[in-house]
């Protein structure tokens, strides 16, 4: 037997192995039970209805957009508190924040000596302060 | 597409451009159902022999008839089966890699390592009392035979032979199938054939 005959029986049997093999699963396909049958019917109903349907291309859609509507919302929402916030309360003019600031100051300081009101506590003690002036003038030279 | 459009709604598309348009969209889901109809058992066995499991054959056939009609079904009819065949392919080695990376995770853990539910029924083991037919038993058994060769076989040689051979998809749709060159598929093809003629050749001989 030479080398041709070889390489063709070897080819015979490749070709009688892949026919076996194809009858054998076609074969197979023809006897799948009723059962799966069933069940690779309902498949293929769903996922042609789930396709197709308007109400599952909604839903499909809506589901694929969610995530990035949330990274959206979360990214608005971050910039809003990070820009939004602070100018409500900031202020831009340096004169009137000096002013604010005093103001607040005297209220703190009024508040720590007792009194509600800062211009109450001025007119009280205004008798004092007349005779500490008075006084100061009126005192001799060393 | 067009094995699906009979020749009166061709000759009024010729004269109505809108209407054309309007046939083929409706033509789409049917040609669709058709296709899926035409391979579905075919796609569960050779999901079936991958993974010698019956319902995770059928999830993953479910699962590649639901991408493709979600995700190609405006696609030329032309290209669905090597797209299907992807999806499908993909699929059984997606679970076959998890399979994988279970049972090494589980190997970890002490205690009994089979999983009681693979362990076999005594029942099926008994003779159910109905007279065998020695033709279907030959049948069997050498189907049995030819999946245990199969599951031998390296993957891409098992998937160049089941696209090529069982569901005659040509060299440059196995590729696509297959997401390789056309070269590969003829080097996986034929390293396949020579083994199971080598496995299987004398048995069937």
């Amino acid at each position: 037997m030479n080398d041709a005959d070889t390489k063709g029986g070897a080819a015979e049997q490749a070709t009688a192995v892949e026919r076996r093999s194809r009858e054998l699963f076609n074969d197979s396909v023809a006897g799948l039970d009723l059962h799966t049958r069933s069940r690779l019917t309902r498949a293929r109903y769903a996922a042609l209805e789930q396709a197709h349907s308007r109400r599952g291309w909604i839903f499909s859609t809506q589901g694929r957009w969610m995530p990035a509507a949330g990274v959206s919302a979360a990214a608005l929402l971050g910039l809003a508190l990070w820009f939004g916030a602070p100018m409500s309360g900031r202020v831009t003019d340096p004169v009137v924040a000096t002013e604010t600031s005093g103001f607040e100051d005297l209220e703190i300081v009024a508040s720590d000596m007792g009194a509600s009101d800062p211009i109450e506590m001025l007119q009280d003690e205004s008798e004092f302060y007349d005779w500490a002036a008075n006084a100061a003038s009126n005192e001799p030279a060393a | 597409m067009s094995r699906f459009v009979t020749l009166s709604q061709a000759t009024m598309c010729w004269d109505d451009p809108a209407l054309k348009v309007k046939e083929l969209v409706l033509d789409q889901p049917r040609a669709l159902n058709q296709f899926l109809t035409e391979v579905e058992r075919r796609a569960f066995r050779m999901a079936q022999m991958a993974l010698r499991d019956a319902d995770d054959a059928l999830d993953v056939v479910q699962d590649a008839m639901l991408k493709l009609a979600k995700n190609y079904s405006s696609k030329p009819s032309a290209e669905w089966p090597p797209l299907f065949y992807r999806i499908l392919q993909n699929g059984i080695r997606d679970l076959q890699r998890r399979r994988s990376v279970r049972k090494r995770f589980m190997a970890w853990l002490p205690g009994p390592k089979d999983d009681p539910e693979q362990e076999a029924d005594p029942l099926d083991t008994v003779a159910d009392g109905a007279p065998a037919v020695p033709e279907q038993l030959m049948q069997d058994e050498a189907i049995q035979q030819l999946e245990e060769y199969l599951r031998k076989l390296p993957v891409r040689q098992r998937e160049a032979f089941m696209l090529r051979n069982f569901e005659g998809l040509d060299v440059a749709d196995t590729a696509i199938a297959m997401g390789c060159s056309e070269g590969s598929v003829k080097t996986h093809y034929s390293r396949a054939v020579h083994s199971l003629r080598d496995q299987l050749g004398e048995v069937w001989g």
